[in-house]
């Protein structure tokens, strides 16, 4: 019976039932929540903002809930399934099957923000025109009644031909019953005929709305006006950029310190712990001085990074970014960005990878590749690290130098990608910039929750990568730094036999002696172990920056990933006796050159900061952006463009500064 | 979206987006745009004969049609011509 009612649906016309829901899409503008529903689904947290286009590329997840086991697809928002663009060529194509690597969907939700039913039933229209079945889930109803709109859900889904499920994607409430709806059989549509051309389907939008939507909308929304009056003023807009940007910096910067040096102290004290309990030898030393040191020298920087996430996502959250790209449009015009690389030129504080991939809403090809190739220039999270502690070094008794000099950084950063832009645009990338058009989105409370859950997120992948990919590499370090093991030098012997002879009658002064000895011991030891000698090697390119050759082994390892650097100092200077304060962050500031001189002198902490602020010192985004451009040339460009802008800046700050007495 | 030649003497009230005041209202026209970026425009709420609200005016400037805010460069601002409806209440 039910087979025959199947078929009947079928053969009726549009609409197909579906014996059993595989896989379901997410459809639907930008910025209805679609994002925000599918990680509602299926548990997982995929990156949500309050932006038009923060999803790129189409996401499959699991949903396993009240007894539904389906595929839901997560598609980057689209104004409709006919134009010109990535997004909406993706959209299309999925529904229509053509996606070798994701077969077609057998279910649609459309995703609809309820505050702005005229704009989306223009894309409902599209989607129902294609006979699937399909649901319609009547998203952020929270905010629709607190602007006092009230949708008659009986009649519009009448009227659709559709279930329409009320839901608000933030809290999951109604999400059980969009489920329910899905399952159901689809209808025949109910004979419903949708419109075929944009003129009707204006008209049609247009009926629905004004016989389905009750309820006084204040015909101003006040604050959102007032709000939009400063944000983006031209004058005013950009103080409140500038003030925001900073705040954000010094709060990162101030709030983290005090967590940070709690976790040094907590690696420390297991350091010597462990000391206490595993036998000295070649093992104590790899736990000690190469994986408890070295992870620390990672680690200890979570504080920040949870900040920094944190602070982000909730920005992300309130609709504010939309509005500095606005005022910011102008200015980046002008160095020949468009004004839709804002957003991912400011994403990339967190991380260029994702930030180079959402640079696809770009629609021209120029535009984009200019934000491609300057996006790394941009100080992301994993550049945090080594700001810390070289600003430490730098301003130690001045927290507000400090601070600022920590906004410096990234205000430096952002001025070389514009610059770089500029210069791009003048010759391989000759053109202007296409101009904006970009929705403003609605004022939204942030959510604290998934502020909360992406730093989580963040937090563990953070701590991951400690424990695996940089211990791997801290082992391997101390490995190349404790072998090959050579003879003491002849001036520690000779201070260990005058120690010898004095032992009787000086005790104090012999065991002075013998730390000098140890110290000579240990400087030499791993100058000539294998990872010394590859430093003493390339430390004649780096000479001119002021780095001496355990600078420059930091500066090789960081080439993998920058995070490493600071590690890579922690296991090369852990080893290192003449200092009583066990927590890595205080041995590399005292660490010595070979000379006795400071390894961070002033003039070179300055130089290697603006070093790690310029160079592009992470491998991973490399084939990103081959991929996101299409051709490895670009790729290669990135990379020595950034070495030679950093390898130069580095230079001249370091020459100017001991020039001026600065040493 | 383009002008219907029987009216064209109406078209002489017709102005650009730009020309509005922050406040005015003025009723979607035509669009001088070419296929692409008016396809855009249209599947972003600048439809048939809605009605635009100036927010903001220079350049770029913000426009709102129904419950779309819109930030539009002057250089697309200035190709979309609408009829003056007066400021709003
Ligand atoms: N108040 C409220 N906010 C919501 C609701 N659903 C989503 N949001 C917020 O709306 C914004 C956009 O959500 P996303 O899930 O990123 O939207 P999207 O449709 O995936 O956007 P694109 O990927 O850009 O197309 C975020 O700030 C969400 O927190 C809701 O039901 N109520
Ligand atoms: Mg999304």
């Amino acid at each position: 019976m039910t087979r025959l009612c199947d078929q009947t649906a079928v053969s009726n016309g549009d609409r197909a039932t579906p014996a059993r829901l595989t896989r379901i899409a997410l459809l639907g503008n930008p910025n209805t929540g679609k994002t925000t529903l599918f990680n509602r689904l299926c548990g997982i947290r995929a990156r949500t903002a309050n932006f038009p286009g923060s999803t790129v590329d189409a996401r499959v997840g699991r949903c396993v809930r009240n007894g539904f086991r389906f595929d839901a697809i997560d598609l980057p928002g689209t104004y409709s399934l006919h134009l010109d663009l990535p997004e909406s060529r993706l959209c299309r194509r999925l529904i229509e099957g053509r996606i070798e690597w994701l077969a077609a969907p057998d279910g649609v939700v459309v995703v609809v923000d309820a505050t702005n039913l005229f704009r989306n039933l223009l894309f409902v229209a599209e989607v129902l025109r294609t006979g699937r079945h399909a649901v319609v889930a009547l998203n952020m109803v929270d905010l629709a009644e607190r602007l006092g709109l009230q949708v008659d859900i009986e009649r519009l889904s009448r009227s659709l031909g559709c279930p329409v499920v009320p839901i608000c994607a933030r809290s999951g409430e109604g999400v059980d019953e969009l489920l329910e709806a899905m399952a159901a059989p689809g209808g025949d549509g109910g004979g419903v005929r949708y419109p075929q051309d944009t003129e009707s389907a204006v008209h049609w939008a247009n009926e629905l709305v004004a016989t389905c939507v009750g309820g006084e909308r204040a015909a101003t929304d006040t604050l959102t006006e007032r709000l939009d009056a400063i944000f983006t003023h031209p004058v005013a807009g950009l103080g409140v950029f500038v003030a925001t940007m900073t705040a954000l910096f010094l709060v990162i910067f101030s709030l983290a310190d005090v967590p940070m040096r709690l976790i040094d102290v907590m690696f420390a004290n297991l350091g010597q712990w462990l000391g206490g309990v595993v036998p000295s030898g070649a093992l104590g030393d790899l736990l000690v001085n190469g994986v408890v040191a070295g992870v620390a020298g990672t680690v200890v920087f979570l504080p920040q990074i949870c900040l920094l996430f944190f602070l982000i996502s909730l920005l992300e959250d309130t609709g504010y970014l939309a509005r500095a790209a606005f005022v910011m449009e102008r200015l980046l015009r002008r160095f020949g960005l468009p004004g839709q690389a804002f957003v991912p030129l400011l994403s990339a504080h967190a991380c260029a990878i994702p930030a180079i991939m959402s640079a696809r809403l770009i629609p021209d090809f120029r535009d984009r590749v200019a934000t491609i190739l300057v996006a790394p220039l941009m100080s992301c999270s994993a550049r945090l690290p080594v700001y810390v502690l070289l600003i430490g070094l730098l301003f130690v008794d001045n927290p507000l130098a400090a601070g600022l000099a920590f906004t410096a950084c990234y205000a430096l950063g952002a001025g070389a990608a514009v610059g770089t832009a500029f210069i791009l645009r003048r010759t391989i990338l000759k053109g202007r910039a296409r101009p904006m058009v970009i929705e403003l989105p609605s004022y939204k409370r942030p959510s604290v929750r998934t502020a909360l859950l992406t730093t989580l997120d963040r937090a563990r992948l953070f701590i991951r990568k400690a424990g695996t990919v940089i211990m791997a590499i801290c082992i391997i370090l101390w490995w190349l730094s404790a072998y090959p093991r050579t003879d003491p030098p002849a001036e520690a012997l000779s201070l260990r036999a005058e120690a010898r002879q004095l032992e009787a009658a000086e005790p104090a002064h012999a065991g002075e002696l013998r730390l000098e000895a140890g110290v000579l011991e240990s400087r030499h030891a791993l100058a000539e172990s294998a990872i010394g000698r590859a430093g003493r090697f390339v430390e004649p390119i780096f000479k001119p920056l002021g780095y001496d050759w355990q600078l420059s082994i930091g500066l090789l390892t960081s080439f993998a990933a920058r995070e490493v650097f600071v590690s890579t100092m922690a296991v090369i200077f852990a080893a290192a006796e003449d200092t009583n304060d066990p927590t890595v962050l205080h041995r590399i500031r005292v660490a010595r050159r070979s000379d006795g001189g400071p390894v961070f002198s002033r003039a070179t902490a300055a130089s290697l900061l603006v070093f790690y602020v310029l160079a592009m010192q992470c491998l991973p985004t490399l084939p990103v952006t081959k991929r996101e451009t299409g051709s490895w040339w670009w790729a290669v460009l990135q990379f020595s463009y950034m070495f030679a802008l950093a390898y130069g800046a580095a230079f001249l700050t370091y020459q100017a500064l001991r020039l001026a007495g600065v040493s | 979206m383009t002008a219907d030649p029987a009216v064209v003497s109406e078209q002489v009230a017709c102005v650009p987006l730009t020309h509005l005041a922050v406040g005015e209202r003025g009723r979607l026209w035509a669009s001088n745009l070419a296929g692409h970026e008016r396809r855009v425009l249209e599947a972003m709420g600048l439809v048939g004969e809605s009605e635009i609200r100036i927010i903001k005016g220079g350049e770029p400037c913000i426009v709102q049609v129904n419950s779309t805010r819109l930030a539009l460069a002057g250089t697309v601002a200035s190709q979309i011509l609408v009829m003056p409806l007066g400021k709003s209440a």
